[in-house]
């Protein structure tokens, strides 16, 4: 069985091509367009409580 | 040179790892874009550990090694140990994903998850989740 070995240091994932990466960028453009000044911080301090980072 | 004002971070969550080492393109091209654009591509030590004890074949493993040779493994320090169950448990899901979210909280980055909607209904939508 192969196993992992993140010092083999294998190659990088190669940059999609212009069209893809226009998609992802849009994906990762929306994902953030979606989320108010409001939500985020009240999202944030959930997760800093949570974890007992307050 | 990109005209984008800063760049974006990305946290893979295990359903994401996963999808990477069965070749989701999808996935790939957001891995490649963010590297490609100077972000950080950051998947949570628990998710790996997660994500490595359902892999068996070669080739997912082989895939695996190629994003852990590109990506930062984010360590769960023995601080946030009992934080992460908290978070666990409000999210209904695994430590890999709740590793994840504490993460994208870290980093102000784009979740990419499988499990969107129970995140977005417990925490919220931190600083954006990518639905995979």
């Amino acid at each position: 069985m192969t196993e992992i070995d993140p010092a083999a240091g294998a190659a990088p994932p190669p940059a999609p091509d212009g069209e893809r990466a226009a998609r992802a960028r849009r994906r990762l453009d929306d994902a953030g367009a979606r989320v108010t000044a409001e939500a985020r911080a009240e999202s944030r301090e959930q997760v800093r409580e949570l974890m007992g980072w307050s | 040179m990109s005209d984008r004002p800063a760049a974006t971070g990305l946290v893979l969550d295990p359903s994401a790892v996963l999808a990477y080492t069965q070749g989701n393109s999808g996935v790939d091209d957001l891995v490649g874009t963010v590297l490609a654009d100077g972000g950080t591509v950051v998947v949570p030590a628990v998710a790996l550990a997660e994500t490595r004890s359902e892999l068996a074949y070669a080739e997912e493993l082989a895939r695996l090694d190629t994003l852990l040779g590109a990506v930062t493994v984010a360590p769960l320090g023995g601080g946030d140990a009992v934080g992460l169950g908290r978070l666990a448990s409000r999210l209904n899901g695994t430590l890999g994903l709740a590793h994840a979210v504490a993460e994208a909280h870290r980093h102000e980055a784009r979740l990419l998850t499988a499990h969107g909607p129970a995140v977005r209904r417990t925490i919220g939508e931190l600083d954006g989740i990518v639905d995979l």
